[in-house]
């Protein structure tokens, strides 16, 4: 088999070279104003803000600072400016039934006309009123009227008592009522005189008292009938009175708002009202302090109150919106997005109006769009569950939560839904996005276009360029130094290292401003007006030393000899095994001893880790296929007979991955070889059961672990770490490393199958199947079988039964 | 031109009572009156000796106001219903004239109601009647005959009116309209301070009189030109004046009945001056 080569210095890091930019400084770049590297996102969202049907809303997903906010509301405030403005909307006072508000639906800019128009009528008819009946004319005729109305009460008592007077009858008083009595000289008949009368008379006098006493119960009967016509005839009086004071006003605004047909409505139930409620325009604002129980009460509570119902409560005012409105709601409550009815306090109760109606997010988006953050929303009670009733039934209703979920009876109002022509743009990452799709059945309804936000683009000769340019247009918004073109490249390159891929660049956006934020103070601390590539590489050892405590406390543990780490020397059954940590956005890796022990057993491979519960399903898993290769590769016609044990040591947390399953192989084949492995190589990569070596995570991070335990110990010349072969367009490396491997002082394996590992672990060839089918002697799968062998051939002496012991 | 002496001192005013009712808001009218005034108050009940002939009557019967329904009667519902409500006039009377401090003396007398009001006039310095029912009822003979006859002022107190500012009166250059002028002045100083007097269109010689008679008394003083003394004239001017306390001369230049009519419209209390 050929040796396997060490990688040249060019393929552990793919440089960005300064001397390919022609710029000198980022001051020279033009603004980038396209979006890079997102066009399929950026086709979703053009598709999603053009489609305008019911149920097409967006949902931007992608790994939060990959500038989503950013693009989502460029797209949506270009596309917004070059549509029209939509409606004013206000809520008014329904006269019929004050406790359900009506909307009005009005041109862009008239709301405000109109709730001015309003506030103009009531002044207007706050003096026009009372000056109408202050005139002589309603005066002279109201007091017609009571004259009348007496005179008619007058009238007919006024008869009988004349009619009773023709027959010497009196009408008198009693202390309960009237009575008739028979008068002589101005004086009631007494009892003797009326007995000295013929008896003729008495019957007379009798007859015509009956008779009298029926008129008059009939005439009392009348009399409250009378006065309800009388009342009735200046109530009339009042309505004309008002009418003439109300209706040329109302005329007025009918005309000026003719072209709209509801507000037209509204004015004449306005002019309805005002006619029957005329007192309230009657009453005088001055007089003393009212209070109740001691407690002032203020006046404009209480006599301005009548009035309320004549205003209007503009809702959405688009008087100065230009296009169509787009509206970030950062605090996506219930209430925020659907409006709220607020209350006052009025002598200890709480009432409310139509004009404490507010308006929600979904109010001030109507016409347009509107951006909210599905994680915020999700976190609000009940907001999510309000947002699609909106979406769904297409109308906003502004309903308290006491209201929706039935827990307060005594409802308050119920303004008349407003209906909403708005798209809502969601934004989130992609496991809300799929969480969502599988648990929640009317997201896929209400939010069929995705845009989905990629971390990383694709790292070409004009790449590089473009993100100089990128680099240029974040330096320059955030107001930071210019970049001189070292430095833009320093930037470049750890975009790619950011992407873990040479053939990559990151575009999270924030990760890289905040790049470029450290690099400029660090430049302004040195005192420079331009930002190099010292001050990036600054700012990024900076970043690693104020989140590396941990890392470094295990390099010392390592230095120390507290972790057991060789890096020089043989050792059968040990292998220097990678691993990474993940703290934060801070990931680092460090060595781990891996050590394999063989003896006669049944074929199991037993994972330590996995026993104790500290291996993770996958690592599990990488374990379980070595005991697929051992056993297809060596002993696939025999039992395998052997007891492995596999334990990463000195590790006391969990341990997930299969990125060690090929150091593990090793250990195992060392073992069983006893081939002696060097300790100055560390290991990674995960192997199949056909004994190839694949792709693992955090290659970088994982050399530069074991680099820096061999630096530290002082570089030999013969160490390195064997990588997956497929893993070698991810590398990135930090310059040390790069730097220390161009001097020979350090090497980096691409390794495809175990056979190519063990031969540089061990030194010895790995031995390929004659055509025989036999392992050449004294190579490492030879050894390894032969091993085998003897454990099943140990295996069968011990599986038969001695003689004497067979029944006889 | 001479001025008037000014008019007699108010220190004993009677308030009539009978049979018809007076209303608890006449009573606490008459009440206030008396208070300002720092008068004493005599309450005079008088049983109506017509009413209990009336009742003796085998026929007699009183229809309600204002249930409308005939009820028997005999003399002794009669003295009863009397006593009751010269009981129930007492009471209130007294409540009201203890909430004000005005000391108050009642006395039930029997017999005919013109007669008795008019004798007990001689002991006092103005007659109050409070007025019920004006709506459907006239004014009662037996109070136009007393305010046609008693030589002392009377105080008229419709329902729910009380004698309180603005104050008006109606002055025509009689010696009786003078002091009308005097009384409505002191009454206006009591009040507001602001005196309307209603004055026939003629030569302002008349006006020069007012304020010769009201001189020194710091009021402020307000005119109004009646083109005719009639009864349409005056109810208007009263109208717009929105009036509430008209102080007249009771044998103001008027044509006959002008007097009673007004008594009977106007809703405010009336002062006839003698």
């Amino acid at each position: 088999m050929t040796p396997i080569k060490r990688l040249e210095p060019e393929a552990l890091c793919a440089r960005c070279d300064p001397a390919k930019f022609t710029f000198e400084s980022t001051l020279e770049l033009d603004d980038l104003t396209e979006v890079i590297g997102q066009s399929r996102a950026i086709q979703a969202i053009e598709f999603g803000i053009g489609i305008r049907r019911d149920g097409y809303n967006l949902f931007v997903l992608g790994n939060p600072g990959t500038g989503r906010h950013h693009v989502v509301h460029r797209f949506l405030e270009s596309k917004a400016a070059t549509e029209t403005v939509p409606s004013d909307w206000c809520y008014v006072n329904n006269f019929g039934q004050a406790h359900r508000p009506r909307a009005l639906k009005l041109p862009a800019g008239t709301g405000v006309k109109l709730c001015r128009d309003m506030e103009q009528l009531m002044e207007d008819l706050r003096s026009a009123i009372p000056a109408a009946f202050e005139s002589e004319e309603y005066r002279t005729r109201r007091q017609e009227l009571e004259q009348e109305l007496k005179e008619r009460q007058e009238h007919a008592l006024e008869e009988l008592r004349q009619q009773a007077e023709g027959h010497d009858i009196a009408l008198i008083r009693t202390p309960s009522g009237m009575a008739f009595a028979p008068m002589r000289k101005k004086e009631v008949l007494s009892p003797e005189e009326f007995q000295r009368l013929p008896e003729t008379e008495r019957k007379r006098i009798e007859a015509v008292v009956t008779s009298l006493e029926e008129q008059l119960e009939r005439i009392i009967h009348q009399l409250p009938q009378v006065r309800r016509e009388g009342q009735q005839r200046i109530r009339e009086l009042e309505r004309d009175v008002t009418m003439s004071a109300v209706g040329h006003l109302i005329d007025e605004l009918k005309k000026k708002y003719a072209s709209l047909p509801e507000v037209v409505a509204y004015f004449e139930a306005v002019q309805q009202s005002v006619i029957a409620n005329a007192d309230d325009f009657r009453r005088q604002e001055e007089g003393p302090e009212i209070s109740f129980l001691g407690i002032p009460i203020s006046r404009a509570a209480l006599g301005a109150a009548p009035l309320r119902r004549f205003q209007v409560n503009l809702l959405v005012d688009h008087s100065s919106t230009r296009g169509a409105p787009v509206v970030y709601e950062d605090n996506p409550t219930y209430q925020s997005l659907v409006g709220r009815v607020e209350h006052i306090s009025q002598m200890g109760a709480l009432v409310t109006d139509f004009t404490l109606i507010k308006p929600g997010a979904l109010h001030r988006a109507n016409g347009g769009y509107l951006i909210l953050d599905v994680r915020k929303i999700l976190m609000q009670p009940y907001a999510w569950e309000g947002l699609k009733r909106v979406l769904s039934s297409r109308e906003v209703r502004i309903e308290s939560l006491g209201q929706a979920l039935s827990l307060i009876s005594t409802v308050s109002l119920e303004p008349e839904p407003i209906p909403l022509d708005a798209k809502v743009v969601l934004l989130g990452e992609r496991l809300l996005y799929y969480l969502l799709c599988y648990y929640d059945p009317d997201f896929g309804k209400l939010f069929k276009v995705a845009a989905d936000f990629e971390d990383a683009m694709t790292r070409n000769e004009e790449s590089d360029l473009l993100y100089a340019r990128l680099i240029a247009t974040l330096a320059r918004n955030e107001k930071l130094l210019p970049l001189d073109r070292a430095a833009c490249a320093r930037v470049v390159e750890q975009s790619a290292r950011m992407a873990a891929d040479t053939e990559k660049l990151s575009i999270r956006l924030r990760d890289i401003t905040d790049l470029l934020r450290e690099a400029d103070y660090m430049a302004r601390k040195a005192g420079r007006e331009i930002v190099t590539n010292v001050d990036v590489q600054s700012a990024l050892d900076a970043k690693v030393h104020r989140n590396d405590r941990l890392r470094e406390r295990l390099q010392e543990e390592i230095q120390r000899g507290t972790l057991l780490i060789d890096t020089q020397g043989e050792c059968v059954g040990q292998v220097n095994g990678l691993s990474v940590v993940g703290l934060s956005d801070f990931i680092f890796g460090h060595p781990s001893r891996i050590t394999a022990r063989v003896r006669l057993g049944k074929g199991e491979v037993l994972d330590i880790q996995r026993e104790v519960e500290l291996g993770g399903p996958i690592h599990s898993k990488g374990v379980l296929i070595l005991s697929g290769f051992l056993g297809a590769r060596y002993a696939y016609d025999r039992p395998l007979s052997l007891s492995a044990s596999l334990v990463f040591e000195q590790t006391y947390g969990e341990v997930e991955g299969d990125s060690a399953s090929s150091a593990e192989l090793y250990a195992l084949l060392s073992a069983l070889a006893e081939a002696p492995v060097k300790q100055s190589l560390a290991v990674t990569g995960s192997v199949n059961q056909h004994g190839e070596i694949q792709a693992i995570g955090g290659v970088n991070e994982k050399i530069e672990g074991f680099f820096d335990v061999c630096k530290s110990r002082g570089l030999t010349g013969e160490q390195g770490v064997l990588i997956p072969a497929a893993n070698v367009k991810h590398l990135m490396l930090r310059h040390d490393v790069v730097e220390a491997c161009a001097q020979g002082k350090f090497h980096v394996y691409p390794v495809r199958t175990a056979d190519e590992g063990i031969e540089l672990l061990t030194g010895l060839p790995a031995g390929e199947r004659d055509a025989n089918g036999l392992f050449p002697d004294g190579t490492i799968n030879q050894r390894v079988e032969v091993k085998l062998l003897i454990l099943a051939e140990q295996a069968r002496v011990f599986a038969v039964q001695p003689e004497a012991e067979k029944p006889s | 031109m001479t001025r008037h002496q000014p008019p007699v001192p108010i220190r004993r005013i009677l308030l009539a009572l009978d049979a018809s009712g007076t209303s608890v808001s006449a009573m606490e009218a008459a009440v206030q009156f008396a208070s300002r005034m720092e008068a004493e108050l005599l309450g005079l009940f008088v049983e109506d000796v017509n009413l209990l002939k009336f009742a003796a009557l085998p026929f007699a019967r009183e229809v309600g106001f204002p249930s409308a329904r005939t009820r028997r009667l005999g003399s002794a519902e009669m003295e009863r219903a009397l006593r009751a409500q010269a009981s129930l006039a007492q009471t209130a009377l007294t409540a009201a004239a203890m909430r004000q401090g005005v000391r108050c003396s009642f006395r039930i007398v029997r017999g005919e109601v013109p007669e008795q009001v008019l004798e007990a006039a001689n002991e006092v310095d103005l007659i109050a009647i409070g007025m019920t029912h004006r709506q459907v009822l006239r004014v009662s003979s037996a109070t136009r005959l007393i305010a046609g006859t008693t030589p002392c002022p009377v105080l008229l107190l419709p329902s729910g009116a009380s004698p309180q500012p603005p104050v008006l009166a109606v002055y025509d250059g009689s010696p009786e309209s003078a002091q009308a002028l005097l009384a409505a002045g002191r009454l206006a100083k009591m009040g507001n301070g602001v005196l309307t007097v209603l004055v026939p269109d003629a030569p302002s010689s008349l006006r020069q009189e007012i304020a010769t008679q009201l001189e020194g008394s710091g009021l402020a003083l307000r005119f109004n030109a009646l083109p005719r003394m009639d009864l349409s004239t005056l109810m208007q001017a009263l109208y717009r004046e929105s009036v509430g306390t008209l102080v007249l001369g009771a044998n103001l230049r008027l044509q006959k009945g002008t007097l009673d009519e007004l008594l009977q419209r106007l809703n405010c209390a009336v002062l006839l001056i003698r």
